[in-house]
């Protein structure tokens, strides 16, 4: 119990190496660790929905691309204010995953897997031929970056900074979800549908709510991504975007609040430190998540939970051994 | 007279072509406890998830609960009118903490004090609930498991209570455990209606019995009058 609850106190930490290294002011680290905070809330809000109310999406990727592509037109073709066009792209992605969430509600295991993917893969196609909307392969440029009080986020380390105060506001209102009755509904669904239902619970509306709630966050994330990059095109949403988001999820950890960061962090590092073996790349994902499956069932998180308690009991016989002696 | 509270007319559920009950019709008054006995595959456990409608589809015939239809309603409607079920083998949530399981019976209620007062009344009745109170539900032996199952049931405060098997794979002296506490609780004012193999302990502690058999009800009478009737000690008791 102790050690659940020292696990997340040790985020900050996590957080605050990051941010030495952002201090550094290296524009290539602050890159990354921009990414790792992108990622860090995408794969948070998967967490709700996978991770807590037991739904899987792998195709994920649709509700990142909605953010990223309804801040870059806004933004673009009809010079919206950033700040507005990503509460427009969370608006669009409310409907988006309202849509999808409808037939999906109904579906478990393997079917919702399906049909999760198969909606992906429309997005993709969308993105990719709507030429008139999209801009299709050639994507959509000169994306104007965020400005906070007329202070552009221009350079690597302000967007640092604004990746930051995302991510803590997002991990916290995931963790104000959680605790809430929202949650436990969730969790209950997860655990048990035909109990939850019993106790009142309207799963099917649950479900519906965790899977936008959950979208949201990628939509956000999604946002972030367009403005600080300033290019997007439709290759970046392809499904491996999916599969990506639940690797780090299932390698981190689900249904806690340091799973998904461990996830992101060590993966989008690892993807990072391999940019060169370019082709090789998914051949390493794919060894990553039958690690993962095979040896830990509960991600990083659940390994390092398991270590910290042998580590205890370890101690604990150690200190009984002294005081016999 | 007391009140009907639940009442039961020409019910019928099919799973596709196979009637699983076929035309039963019972009723419990406020203030009793009810029990359907029979053994496998008699329909009990399909009559309690359709009055709960925790299975929809397949029914006919009328549901009425405080004189108001629920039959074909949906789940949480029903939990909402006040009707709880405890699940036949136990379906505690496993990886939520025992305290957790039991404020998820509490889901639907706002009266902060009123669930305060429950959560007492809960640990009152099962100590053992306390003392494990953060353990994870499904560490939990079988007899824990189903004091979770009627606590959580307990802590939504129902009119009518239902329970599913409560006697499913514990041991005779969890069993006799079990039983006192429905005794007790139905003796607190709750209605209780009680779906069981175990029919000598189910006609022990109840009012009134139904026999059930192959969807049918082939007997009922007050629980005194079924113990001692000879069809049911030879065919439910296996007595001679």
């Amino acid at each position: 119990m102790k050690l659940r609850k020292i696990f997340p106190a040790a985020i900050p930490v996590i957080v605050a190496v990051l941010f030495l290294a952002a201090i550094s002011n290296n524009a290539y680290y602050l890159t990354i660790f921009v990414f790792c905070g992108i990622y860090v809330i995408a794969v948070s809000g998967l967490d709700i929905l996978f991770g807590y109310s037991g739904q899987i999406s792998l195709g994920h990727a649709m509700f990142y691309a909605s953010g990223a592509y309804t801040s870059g037109i806004l933004t673009t073709k009809f010079g919206v204010n950033p700040w507005l066009a990503i509460l427009a792209g969370l608006l669009v992605t409310a409907l988006l995953s309202f849509i999808v969430a409808l037939p999906a509600s109904r579906l478990v295991h393997q079917f919702l897997a399906l049909l999760t993917i198969a909606a992906g893969n429309m997005m993709y196609v969308f993105l990719s031929k709507a030429t008139s909307i999209t801009n299709a392969m050639a994507g959509i440029r000169q994306i104007p970056d965020l400005s906070i009080f007329g202070y552009e986020l221009h350079s690597n380390l302000s967007f640092a900074i604004f990746t930051l105060l995302a991510v803590f506001l997002f991990l916290f209102i995931k963790l104000r979800l959680i605790n809430s009755s929202t949650g436990r509904a969730f969790m209950a669904i997860r655990e048990n549908t035909t109990a939850a239902g019993g106790m009142g619970i309207n799963v099917r509306k649950y479900k519906i709510m965790a899977f936008i709630i959950s979208a949201l966050f990628t939509s956000f994330a999604g946002s972030m991504y367009t403005h600080f990059v300033g290019y997007i095109s439709p290759e970046t949403f392809e499904s491996s975007l999916s599969t990506m988001l639940m690797t780090m999820l299932l390698f981190g950890g689900m249904g806690n609040t340091a799973g998904p960061i461990l996830g992101a962090v060590v993966i989008a590092v690892i993807n990072e430190s391999l940019q060169s073996f370019n082709t090789y790349k998914t051949l390493l994902y794919g060894i990553l998540i039958l690690v993962a499956v095979l040896f830990m069932p509960r991600g990083c998180y659940g390994l390092v939970t398991d270590l910290g308690i042998k580590i205890k009991t370890l101690s604990r016989k150690l200190v009984k051994k002294n005081v016999k002696n | 007279m007391a009140n009907r509270i639940l009442e039961v007319n020409n019910f019928s559920y099919a799973y596709g072509r196979i009637r699983a009950v076929d035309n039963i019709s019972f009723y419990v008054e406020e203030g009793e406890i009810v029990t359907l006995i029979g053994g496998n595959g008699a329909g009990k456990t399909t009559t309690l998830r359709a009055i709960s409608g925790l299975i929809r589809g397949g029914q006919s015939g009328s549901v009425l609960f405080e004189g108001k239809e629920i039959l074909g309603m949906s789940a949480h409607r029903i939990t909402g009118l006040g009707i709880a079920q405890c699940l036949e083998g136990r379906q505690v949530f496993p990886h939520l903490t025992v305290k957790e399981n039991l404020q998820m019976g509490a889901f639907l209620r706002k009266d902060k004090d009123g669930i305060a007062k429950d959560f007492e009344y809960v640990y009152s009745l099962f100590p053992r609930l306390k003392e494990r109170e953060h353990q994870m539900a499904g560490t939990l032996s079988g007899g824990e498991q189903q004091m979770l199952a009627v606590g959580r049931g307990l802590m939504m405060n129902p009119k009518l209570l239902m329970m599913d098997e409560p006697s499913l794979g514990l041991a005779p002296i969890v069993v006799n455990g079990i039983f006192d506490i429905i005794k007790k609780i139905n003796a607190d004012g709750k209605t209780i209606l009680l779906v069981e193999q175990n029919s000598n302990a189910a006609l022990s502690v109840a009012h009134r019995g139904y026999v059930v058999e192959t969807g049918h009800i082939v007997m009922s009478d007050t629980a005194k009058k079924l113990r001692s009737s000879e069809e049911v000690r030879k065919a439910y008791l296996g007595l001679e």
